[in-house]
Order: structure tokens, then C-alpha cells, then sequence
């Protein structure tokens, strides 16, 4: 129908599309009763284990069952399209789309007090809705010269809609000190942990006797995994022989936590743990008063060392996760048909590559690459647990063919 | 050839029989639900084991270790670094994770579950209330309040409300009353070897719930002396019987089966992490007590022979390279000597016994003679450790019989008798020897440790809550920080 329009000669190719699916899933076998085992009773290293001498024992098992477990059912929708404008010198391919998973099976840790300490439950809804966008362009076309720029922006947004019955939050994932749950209202893998105690304008509170930051009673909400946006930026640059190309990737906020820090912190190689160590006050740091005001603390020293080693929660270890990044840049000639006739290779390229390059992170990360997960794909994401560093590698290469 | 189906009745009954037997079977087998490795219901009296083991995990183990450190019998050595954070006072949330898990998730859930269960013997019961009571005061001793009312069960109370320390303290006395009948129950079928601590013994039982009464009382008695006497006269009234010996679960050399601390220090690698501090060493000195020399073993090679060499409490810095004494096998704590995995954990001992019975007739809530009841506490920690005749001890040290001698007033006769108590508890049952120190100021000669970061006068007067449940309990109530004291603590001990 457009076709044949010359108004739209100026579209040279153009798609819309839009999909809807729903599937269900379901979990392992036997989460719908809680069983007995054979009895361990662990330490925080050991452990005591039966048959004792020749005494049986058996014990309820950690996870307590649930009988009214429903399978979980996924429904996503998205509507995107293609477009390419001017000879497809310039292209644009977005969509939207809009993930709802209701009843998601997950085990979630559950109050020792309850006698248990994991519950199989549907944990009610959580959405994910976000856009991808990709643009192409050739800004340049000669021949000698060719200009391409991509870049790739998206963006995503999970919320927590609703949770079982009663329950205002689920952990999901985490270790030891540091929680990773889903609270309602909230993005979905906010890290929940103690952390210093702070004023109403940020500053840190600490103890009058020690000089020392004072942790909160409670844990607190200290920022999802889940970045604002990323984006990447490429280039690829053609002149006659040359070929130059550079990629950027980009995430914009969310939060990680780092063993890493907390490990430098500990023996004291952090940069943070330089500088004077002895007779100082806690930076920005305050004390209340007998009425409860803040008064800033000027005088009050506090024991770095001790800080860093004992003192310092975990909360205090949740940093800033975004980056920018020179993903790769490489420069390359390729040898013409006329410099080739002597030679017996069909084509030939030669080039110096980089991947990896640069790596900017925020004021507050000087650890790690905010790229590490330490514990794969699922629920549980940006935990460093003192990750090996990312590697940068470059080289030559040299491509022929026959 | 052409063959007519004819009706045959063997051919048919033998379907039938096929047919009944078959899909008779295919009900069960089929029922996919039913976990083919792990039961849905046992026995019992194959939990009580599990409950049992449990509270000695955190009395032998985390609770050794905390306790023995803040009773100030054993402190960090300058060789080694696990224990560090105990001598800081510097313990966090996370620490306490493991015996919150096993008081509640493996000791008292599996308690109820034997209480709940129609099938359990009378006896199993009440040994399993007694475990409860027991239970849920290591809780509330550690940690002031906890849940109680709430706890235990997850299908009305996802998020166990915290009771206060003293309706904790009202339902341990409920649960050791409604044990008594059912241990005393004589048609009842006895649990004999799946009872790790007495082995069926019900009047060992009997007399381990009157202990553990009065202790808890007694526990009390600064706090609200009103409740104490009253629960301690009446329980006088029914002539109680008392434990003549220590009630424990027998470890063995079989990994696994070991002496819990010593089990530890094992998957540890055998590091000696735990030597004397000379809080108790100088004490124990000064009173030329013989008892010394078996709590601890002597260092070799230190000129012109062997010693007894202890650093202060905390002061793995100061004497960073010195060599200390480790407690003895005999206390289960050292990590490269085998014979401490056999090491008893005493969750009420013989000594304990004695000296409870004798501050309840010091303060006059009991009957008896005060100083026989004090000689056979001494008698009793002497005959535990192997340290010979005690008749010299007694009559001549300082803080033997001549400080109950010469004690006028009933806080004075106390302060004899729990200073006693602290000797016999060394290394044994730390938790509890820093547990009535925080109850009375007895003994008086601790100090703070060398090594600690809170500020200064502040001693540890409780455990911190774990940290599994700061996030995952919407009622949790707050961290209280650990220099404040449980509801019936001493403010400064």
C-alpha cells in the first residue's frame, strides 16, 4: 500500500510488531509437605552428626512445606518496531515490553523463631516493564570514506506489586550480614543490611565515648542492583585502507556490594584507610547532644584501626555501581587486490586490538569492576565476593585468507 | 481357522485378581507427592536425640566459647585471630546466627514437635518440656527478650513477636510444671538409650527439672525477689530431690561425635585459639588452688621450668608473641590434644547443683546447711576435675570455707558462694559463670578486657540478636547494644 506512495520514499524499510505470551512454570518435586531427615547439628564449623555411638535421630527439615503452592505463570507483552529511513542510512529498532510474573516459586528465608528457616511460598507479583532502543546511522558515505555510529540505550523498571498475604518483604538472596529482598513498593533486589547511623543531613553519628560511627538498630534500604539505564555508543570509522572502531558501554546507577572493599578496608590497603590514622575525627561526623540535636564533632578522635576492623557494618560496603567503559577499540589495515599480487593470499588484514581498556567508576568505587557477579544468573545479582578483576587484554592480529 | 472367544472363568478370575491387586497398589504408588527419601512422620523419640544434641552445640560450643571469654577463664591468643571480636567486645549480629538457629530451629521446634505428638510417652514429653524450659532460658539469658507466644508456629506467625524476659521466665516455670507429672508417670513407656542424657533415668530427670527451677528463680532474685522466694519455698515444700551429678551428653572420639568446642576447633584446623587469662589464673593463685593445674595445661621451655603462663584478658597485642597455657583436654579446648573430644558438656553440673542449693539457703527461701551444701560444691568441682583431697583447700584458702566463715550478711554469704561457683564453672560451663555474674557482680575481680573498643566501663552484659532475624522478623525490635543489661541484670555488675 506504501509501496507505491512516493511520499514515503524517504522510509526505506518499516515493521511493526507485537507479541503476547504466557507460560507457566512449575518447581521441584515434594515442596508441598515438610519432611524429616537424619539429624546435623552444625556449628558455625563443626558439626555434630548421628547415628551418635548408636543413637538414631531424625529432625524436621529446614523448609517448611506449603500444600497450597500454585504453579507460576509469566505473562509478557511487547510491541516494538523497525524502521529504516534514507537508503537505511539511518535505522531505529525499538520496543516496550512489560514482564509479569505472578506467583513466583521461591524458598525465602523465614525468622529462625519460627522453628523453620526457609518457606516455599507464591511470591506474589513482580513487574518488569522497560524499552530497548537501538540507532544506526552512516553519517559518511564515500569511497573513500565510511562513518558508522550505533548505540543502544535500555531501560528497566521492576516493581514489587504485591507479596503473600501479610508479608511486607521477602529476602531473596544475600549471605551473613547483608540481605537482598524484595519489599513491596520497591524495586525488586534491594540490599537490606545495617549500616552507620546518620542525620537528617547525611552525617555520620557516632559514639561520644569512642569516637566511633554508631551502626543502626535496624537494617536499612540501601538500593537495588537494578540500574537506572545503560546505554552503549560505537563507532566504526572506514578510509580507504583503515579501519578504526571504538564501542562504549554505560550503567547508570543501582548498587553493588563489595567483599572487595570490605576486605581492603580490613587490612587496611583501602584508600580509605590511609592518611592520618591517629588523634583524627570520624569525616563529616556528628554527635547528639543530651536533647538529641546533632553537634557537629570536630575533636573527637576515633581509632581507624578499629573502625576498619571491627566497627565498620556491612551496609557501609554497598557501593555505587555504575561505569563507563571502553568495551573495545581496534585499528586495522587491509591490504588492496594490487598489493596482494605478489603474495598468495586471497585477502589480508592486519590490525592492533583492545578490549577492556578504560574503566571510569564513581568517587565511591574504587574496588572493583561493577560488571562482577559473583553468584551467577538468578535472583541474587551485583555481589562482589572479592571477585578476580576483570582482565584487559590487546594485541595484534593478523587475518589472511587463500 | 476361525476361533470363537469363549467365556473361561479361570481366565476371568485370574483378571480379576490381577485387576485387584494391581490397581489397589497403584493408589500409593502413584501418589507422586509422598517424598520417596525424606518421611513425612517418625518416631518420636528419634527427636529427642536432635533437641538434645542441639542445646549442646550452643552450651559446648558458641556459647563455651562466648562465655568462657566474657567470664574471663580464657582469652585470645596472641598466636592466633577467631576470637578477637569477643575480647573487642566487638561481636556483630552475624555471630549469633548459628545458636539462635539451633535453639529454636533444631532444639525447640523438634521439642514441641515430640510434645505435640499423641504418640509420645509421658516421659518423652516431660523430658521434652524440661528441654523447652531449658531451651528457652539459654535464649532469654543470651538475648533478654525473644519470642515465646509467637515462636514455633510459622503457619499462624510468619513474624514471631519478641515476649519480654519476664514472661519468658513465667512460661519456663509452666513448662517445668507441666514436666513433673509426666516425668514422674510410671506406666509410661521410658525413652531409655534415645535419651543421650540420662538415658531413661527418670528420677535423674526429676531431680534435673528441681535444679532447673531453682536456678531459674534463683535468677530472679535480684531483680524481683518477691516471685523468687515464693517459687523457691514452694518448691521446697514438695521435698525436692536435686542433680548429686552432672547432667551431660557423653562425647565421644567418633568424628562427628566429639566434644562440640573440640569438633570446632577441628574443622578450625586445630589451631589453639583459646589460652588462660589471667583474670582466673591469678585468682586461682592466689588461693594456691589445685584445681588450677587441671583447667589448664603448662607451657614447656619456659625457664627454669614448666609454668603456668596466662596474658590479662584481651591482651593478645601487649604480649604478641608470648607463649600461653591452653585450657586442658579435660575442658574440651586443646585443639591438638585428641583426648578433648571427650570432653563432657554440662548443661546443669553436680558443683552448679550444690552451690544453687546453698545460696537458696543463704538467702533463706530454702532449707538446709548452708556450708555442708558449700563444702559439697567444692567437693563436687574437685571430684570433676581430679584434684585430689579437697579438705586443705576448703579449710585454707581465701576464698574457701573462711569467706563463708566470715561472711555476716546474706550478701556476703552470695558473694562466697557464686566467687565457689565461678571456680567450678571454669572452662566448663562459662555461659553460665558470666550468666550470675551478670545476675550479682560476683566474682568482683574482673576487668575490662584490654582489647576493647566500646568505651570504657562497658562490659558485655548480653548477646547481640542474630542477624537472621534483623532481616527477615518484621517485629524485630531493635539491636540493643551489648553493654545493656537483660531485664533482670545488674546494671554494673
Amino acid at each position: 500500500m506504501l509501496k507505491n506512495n512516493s511520499s514515503f520514499d524517504f522510509l526505506s524499510y518499516g515493521k511493526l510488531r507485537s507479541s503476547f505470551a504466557q507460560v507457566g512454570s512449575d518447581t521441584d518435586p515434594y515442596q508441598l509437605t515438610t519432611t524429616y531427615a537424619k539429624t546435623t547439628v552444625n556449628g558455625s564449623f563443626g558439626n555434630t552428626t548421628f547415628p551418635f555411638g548408636n543413637v538414631p535421630a531424625y529432625q524436621i527439615g529446614s523448609t517448611l512445606g506449603n500444600s497450597t503452592l500454585q504453579p507460576e505463570k509469566t505473562s509478557s507483552f511487547e510491541i516494538g518496531t523497525e524502521l529504516a529511513f534514507l537508503q537505511s542510512r539511518l535505522s531505529f529498532d525499538f520496543s516496550y515490553y512489560i514482564n509479569d510474573s505472578k506467583n513466583q516459586i521461591l524458598s525465602i528465608p523465614i525468622p529462625n523463631s519460627t522453628g523453620y528457616s526457609f518457606s516455599v511460598v507464591n511470591a506474589g507479583e513482580i513487574q518488569n516493564k522497560g524499552i530497548e532502543l537501538t540507532v544506526s546511522g552512516t553519517p559518511i558515505k564515500t569511497t573513500d570514506v565510511t562513518w558508522n555510529l550505533f548505540g543502544t540505550f535500555t531501560k528497566n523498571n521492576s516493581d514489587v506489586l504485591s507479596l503473600p498475604n501479610g508479608v511486607s518483604q521477602v529476602v531473596i538472596g544475600g549471605f551473613g550480614g547483608m540481605a537482598i529482598v524484595a519489599a513491596k513498593g520497591m524495586p525488586y533486589g534491594e540490599f537490606y543490611a545495617v549500616t552507620n547511623q546518620t542525620d537528617a543531613q547525611g552525617r555520620t553519628i557516632i559514639n561520644q565515648a569512642t569516637g566511633q560511627p554508631m551502626p543502626t538498630t535496624e537494617a536499612k534500604y540501601l538500593g537495588s542492583y537494578d540500574p537506572k539505564f545503560q546505554t552503549s555508543l560505537g563507532t566504526d570509522l572506514k578510509y580507504k585502507n583503515f579501519t578504526l572502531s571504538v564501542l562504549f558501554d554505560v550503567k547508570h546507577g543501582g548498587v553493588l556490594y563489595s567483599d572487595t572493599k570490605s576486605l581492603v578496608d580490613f587490612v587496611g590497603t583501602g584508600i580509605e584507610t590511609g592518611g592520618p590514622r591517629f588523634g583524627q575525627p570520624f569525616p563529616n561526623s556528628v554527635y547528639q547532644n543530651s536533647s538529641g540535636q546533632s553537634v557537629p564533632n570536630t575533636k573527637i578522635p576515633y581509632s581507624v584501626y578499629t573502625y576498619y576492623t571491627s566497627v565498620i557494618p556491612t551496609g557501609m560496603d554497598v557501593i555505587d555501581a555504575s561505569y563507563i567503559k571502553m568495551r573495545s577499540a581496534s585499528i586495522s589495515y587491509t591490504l588492496t587486490r594490487d598489493q596482494l599480487k605478489s603474495l598468495p593470499f586471497g585477502a589480508l588484514t592486519i590490525g592492533v586490538f583492545g578490549n577492556n581498556l578504560f574503566l571510569w567508576t564513581p568517587k565511591s568505587n574504587a574496588y572493583v569492576d561493577p560488571e562482577v557477579n559473583s553468584s551467577g544468573a538468578g535472583n541474587e545479582q551485583g555481589l562482589d565476593f572479592a571477585a578476580n578483576p576483570s582482565v584487559r587484554n590487546y594485541g595484534i592480529n593478523l587475518k589472511v585468507s587463500f | 481357522m476361525n476361533r470363537k472367544y469363549r467365556f473361561n472363568l479361570k481366565q476371568a478370575l485370574f483378571i480379576g485378581l490381577v485387576a485387584a491387586v494391581g490397581f489397589s497398589g497403584c493408589k500409593k504408588y502413584l501418589d507422586i507427592n509422598q517424598n520417596p527419601n525424606n518421611p513425612a512422620s517418625v518416631e518420636p523419640s528419634l527427636l529427642l536425640p536432635t533437641t538434645q544434641a542441639a542445646l549442646s552445640q550452643v552450651v559446648g560450643n558458641s556459647f563455651q566459647v562466648f562465655g568462657n571469654f566474657w567470664a574471663q577463664y580464657w582469652t585470645q591468643s596472641p598466636l592466633a585471630s577467631q576470637y578477637k571480636s569477643m575480647d573487642q567486645y566487638s561481636s556483630v549480629g552475624t555471630d549469633f546466627n548459628s545458636p539462635w538457629l539451633n535453639i529454636y530451629s533444631v532444639a525447640l521446634v523438634n521439642a514441641d514437635l515430640i510434645i505435640n505428638n499423641t504418640a509420645s510417652s509421658d516421659n518423652l514429653k516431660g523430658i521434652a518440656y524440661i528441654m523447652k524450659a531449658y531451651g528457652y532460658q539459654l535464649a532469654t539469658d543470651a538475648f533478654g527478650d525473644v519470642p515465646l507466644s509467637q515462636a514455633l508456629q510459622p503457619t499462624k506467625y510468619i513474624n514471631p513477636k519478641y515476649d519480654t524476659q519476664q514472661v519468658v521466665y513465667d512460661s519456663i516455670f509452666v513448662y517445668i510444671n507441666k514436666a513433673l507429672p509426666l516425668l514422674n508417670s510410671t506406666s509410661s513407656a521410658s525413652p531409655g538409650s534415645q535419651d543421650m542424657i540420662f538415658q531413661g533415668d527418670m528420677a535423674q530427670w526429676v531431680a534435673f527439672a528441681n535444679t532447673l527451677e531453682l536456678r531459674a528463680y534463683l535468677r530472679l532474685s535480684i531483680k524481683d525477689p518477691t516471685t523468687a522466694q515464693a517459687g523457691i519455698v514452694a518448691l521446697y515444700k514438695t521435698n525436692p530431690t536435686f542433680l548429686t551429678e552432672d547432667a551431660t551428653i557423653t562425647y565421644t572420639a567418633t568424628g562427628g561425635n566429639e566434644n562440640p568446642f573440640y569438633n570446632e576447633s577441628v574443622a578450625l584446623g586445630e589451631t589453639q585459639n583459646v589460652v588462660a587469662s589471667s583474670t582466673v589464673v591469678d585468682a586461682f593463685t592466689k588461693n594456691n588452688d589445685p584445681r588450677l593445674g587441671k583447667f589448664f595445661a603448662t607451657v614447656s621451655s619456659t625457664a627454669p621450668s614448666d609454668s603456668l603462663q596466662s596474658i590479662p584478658q584481651g591482651g593478645f597485642l601487649i604480649d604478641a608473641y608470648k607463649k600461653v597455657a591452653a585450657p586442658s583436654p579435660l575442658v574440651g579446648a586443646t585443639a591438638t590434644d585428641p583426648t578433648s573430644a571427650t570432653a563432657p558438656v554440662k548443661l546443669i553440673s553436680a558443683a552448679e547443683s550444690y552451690f544453687l542449693q546453698a545460696e537458696a539457703v543463704a538467702r533463706g527461701w530454702g532449707t538446709g546447711d548452708v556450708t555442708a551444701l558449700y563444702e559439697a560444691g567444692i567437693t563436687a568441682s574437685f571430684t570433676a576435675t581430679g584434684a585430689g583431697d579437697p579438705t586443705t583447700y576448703i579449710n585454707t584458702a581465701p576464698d574457701g570455707l573462711p569467706a563463708l566463715t566470715a561472711a555476716v550478711t546474706v550478701d556476703d554469704k552470695v558473694k562466697a558462694i557464686i566467687t565457689q561457683k565461678y571456680y567450678a564453672m571454669c572452662g566448663f560451663q562459662g555461659f553460665e559463670a558470666w550468666t550470675e555474674w551478670r545476675r550479682t557482680g560476683y566474682p568482683t575481680f574482673f576487668i575490662t578486657s584490654k582489647a576493647s573498643i566500646i568505651a570504657a566501663g562497658q562490659m558485655p552484659l548480653r548477646m547481640l540478636y542474630p542477624n537472621s532475624e534483623l532481616v527477615s522478623n518484621s517485629n524485630y525490635p531493635g539491636t540493643i547494644p551489648i553493654y545493656t543489661p537483660v531485664w533482670w541484670g545488674l546494671q554494673l555488675p
